[in-house]
């Protein structure tokens, strides 16, 4: 059963559903210092990594 | 000890497996062996060469901080799991490039192909994609160009700029014309293509706003909606009403795909291109699985024979010899220098470790060798006689269904008429003649496999799911291409004037995605007015493209290694340099200077010049001829110009080398 759970973790990390559950847990544990600072919400999240991996040469022949 | 054995195991069989391609004869061939010397190959390439490679030659060092670790900004550099990156990495190799190039290599028969794929791919395009993986790794992540621009020279770096540049639009085209000749005159095939846009707009807008982020319940939806969009294609296809709506000749639809491109480069990436690109990774994937588990129940017969008579250059889906045209042809699946641009982008920027480099740059090579192994037993499943009845392009045998037939039987290749019409008929298409660019002769090996692997009777469906799959991710090929060649030349309009680089600016934007679709829209459309099916001027001069990339990030690599001492290693990346260079030299003299007017583009236009000469042809006829001499006029320049640029790497490169001999002093770059 662990095994399967492993699995499906890894399916979730290959697929980026777990994106940004990890950018909170990495935010908490970096950015906590400077106060002024909100992490995104899922969706601008979602939206600005979008942008990001769009705009370099990420599709070959 | 076991370890040992095994290993034995495994060289014997490969050796066996590969001999038994090799010099089988006369009698059909079991597809198995394919798999067999393909896995066997793979796994003993990546155990000992990557291996010793990586160990002696790059030297791996695992304690040392990777960029992703080191930055670590949780933008670009992220940590990632080793699994993801390889995930990443493939999906961002693997396009339709190694399904196209094998089936249209499989005229020389099926051995010339294969033998090039294995060694190729083991020997040449899965050390490169190793070897910069890790010089990149090694620098921070810079790209191509910029390893390019330090090691080797500024002219180096503008080189490897144009040449992406190049393939870009004679890759779009091509694939373009791809899809039109699967499309043309099928309502039922341009009906489910025309199904995908709406379907991935829907996605698009699910994933943005009603649901961000759950890429795998919006997948699910997705692929459910595609198959459905198979379904119903074949009820369009069946309803005299629905029927003409999508009954539309190449042309019209060369029009509609430009159209589609320059719409798809315009708009915001979320609506279209992110959720198409999800999709078709995901149909991708399943097929390629679907396809392997598929070979190994069903182990196909090959009916295609070891080598054709075609190896003498009269190829009717290609005009050139087996030398060196077998080696173009096949570019992805064996060496493909674009794969250089992907392992110097946004992979060296995930790895989190130095010791998952040969498994995700070698590794992630390997499985794409392995898809083109697969295209090529799906090509050669097929009976010869059918495989060129698809693939040869009027120009070659013919208007005429019958008078096809007759030019393919007298290559000695039996195939009737009605065994053509059935075929047809049983694939939900009216005809299945001259449909050249590879696609729909591959769907056919693959509906056949998968029909008589899990259902004789849905072949129709099968066919149209291959062609889907295929439309699918050709598609995300041809909006993100246009899309990279965007932001290229935006990039060098910016420097004529700062608002025309602005990639936020709509007016920017707007100027040039049209330009660079309508460099692609031109090639494309040219190619749907050539009787000689396009697929033989655009395919060879994609190849010729792709493997100069290819020789300059050897040149790259090897450049570094000679400065960092290792000229005694140097041959492993400078022998792929060396047969590059003689392939892409020799395939650009042919394909401009060659007699034969089917591969030189001089001799070619000088045919056409003289046929307008005798002042016997109609004017419609002349007005095409005088576009298609412009065309080879043009593709000449191409070609000139990249194998200029090559030569002028190659210098660079000599001269390098020469200099180290002379001062031998170690020239370590300073972030190494």
């Amino acid at each position: 059963m662990s095994k399967l759970k492993k699995l499906w973790k890894l399916v979730q990390l290959m697929t980026g559903e777990r994106d940004y559950d990890n950018y909170l847990m990495h935010f908490q544990q970096n950015s906590c210092k400077k106060n002024n600072h909100k992490p995104l919400s899922r969706k601008e999240f979602y939206a600005k990594k979008m942008t990001e991996k769009w705009s370099g040469i990420n599709r070959c022949c | 000890m076991i370890k040992k054995i095994t290993w034995l195991v495994i060289s014997l069989l490969g050796a066996f497996a590969f001999s038994l391609i090799a010099l089988h004869r006369e009698e059909s061939i079991n597809s198995i062996w394919f798999i067999t010397a393909g896995v066997c190959i793979y796994l003993i390439a990546y155990r000992f060469y990557a291996a010793w490679v990586a160990a002696r030659v790059l030297v791996l060092d695992e304690d040392r901080l990777t960029p992703a670790v080191r930055i670590n900004n949780n933008k670009d550099f992220i940590p990632t799991n080793k699994w993801v990156v390889f995930g990443t990495h493939f999906a961002a190799i693997a396009g339709p490039g190694p399904l196209i190039g094998p089936t249209l290599a499989a005229q020389f028969g099926y051995l010339p192909g294969t033998i090039w794929i294995l060694i190729g791919g083991v020997v040449g395009g899965a050390v490169q994609d190793m070897t910069i993986l890790f010089f990149s790794v090694r620098r921070n992540g810079k790209s191509l160009g910029q390893m390019a621009k330090e090691e080797l020279g500024k002219l180096a770096g503008v080189a490897s700029l144009i040449g992406t540049f190049v393939i870009m639009i004679v890759l779009i085209a091509v694939l373009g014309l791809v899809v039109v000749n699967a499309m043309k005159h099928s309502p039922w095939a341009t009906s489910t293509v025309a199904a995908t846009i709406p379907i991935a707009l829907f996605i698009g807008c699910y994933m943005r706003f009603l649901r961000p982020g759950r890429v795998l319940e919006a997948t699910l939806l997705g692929v459910t909606l595609l198959l459905l969009a198979v379904y119903f294609g074949g009820e369009i296809d069946k309803s005299e009403y629905l029927r003409p709506f999508f009954d539309h000749d190449g042309l019209f639809l060369a029009w509609a795909i430009i159209i589609y491109g320059f719409a798809a480069a315009v708009l915001p990436v979320w609506m279209l291109l992110a959720p198409r690109d999800y999709l078709s990774t995901f149909v991708k994937l399943g097929t390629v699985i679907f396809l392997a588990i598929a070979i190994l129940i069903l182990q196909p017969d090959i009916k295609m024979p070891a080598v054709t008579n075609f190896i003498d250059g009269s190829g009717p889906i290609f005009g050139g010899k087996l030398f060196p045209f077998v080696f173009i042809t096949i570019a992805c699946g064996a060496i493909s220098g674009f794969h250089a641009l992907i392992s110097s982008g946004t992979t060296p920027k995930l790895i989190d470790n130095e010791k998952y480099i040969p498994m995700i740059g070698y590794g992630g090579m390997l499985l794409e060798s392995f898809v083109a192994i697969m295209a090529m037993v799906a090509a050669c499943v097929l009976e010869p006689g059918i495989f060129f009845a698809i693939n040869s392009p009027i120009g070659v045998v013919g208007q005429e269904a019958a008078q096809a037939i007759e030019t393919i039987n007298s290559w000695g290749y039996s195939v009737s008429l009605e065994e053509m019409n059935q075929l047809a008929e049983d694939v939900g298409e009216t005809s299945l003649f001259a449909r050249t660019g590879g696609a729909p002769s591959l769907a056919v090996g693959m509906a056949s496999i998968f029909a008589n692997a899990f259902g004789k009777h849905l072949l129709s469906m099968w066919y149209h799911f291959a062609i889907m799959f295929e439309a699918v991710f050709i598609l995300t090929t041809l909006d993100a291409g246009t899309r990279v060649g965007r932001f290229m030349l935006q990039d060098m309009l910016g420097n004529i004037h700062p608002s025309l680089g602005k990639t936020s600016s709509f007016f920017s934007t707007v100027i040039s995605s049209a330009i660079v679709v309508s460099c692609w829209g031109y090639f494309l459309y040219i190619g749907v007015i050539d009787p000689n099916g396009g697929v033989n001027i655009l395919w060879p001069l994609f190849g010729i493209a792709n493997q100069m990339l290819a020789a300059i990030a050897l040149c790259v690599a090897t450049g570094i290694l000679i400065k960092t001492g290792k000229l005694n290693f140097a041959w492993v990346t400078g022998i792929p340099l060396l047969w590059l260079v003689i392939i892409t030299s020799s395939a650009s003299y042919q394909k401009i200077f060659s007699e034969d007017v089917r591969v030189g583009f001089i001799a070619s236009a000088k045919n056409m010049q003289n046929q307008i000469d005798t002042g016997l042809l109609d004017p419609g006829r002349v007005e095409v001829l005088e576009k298609l001499i412009l065309n080879l006029k043009i593709d000449t320049g191409i070609t000139i110009f990249l194998v200029s640029i090559l030569w002028i790497v190659i210098v660079d490169i000599l001269r390098i080398a020469v200099n180290y001999k002379k001062s031998s002093i170690i020239i370590e770059p300073t972030n190494e």
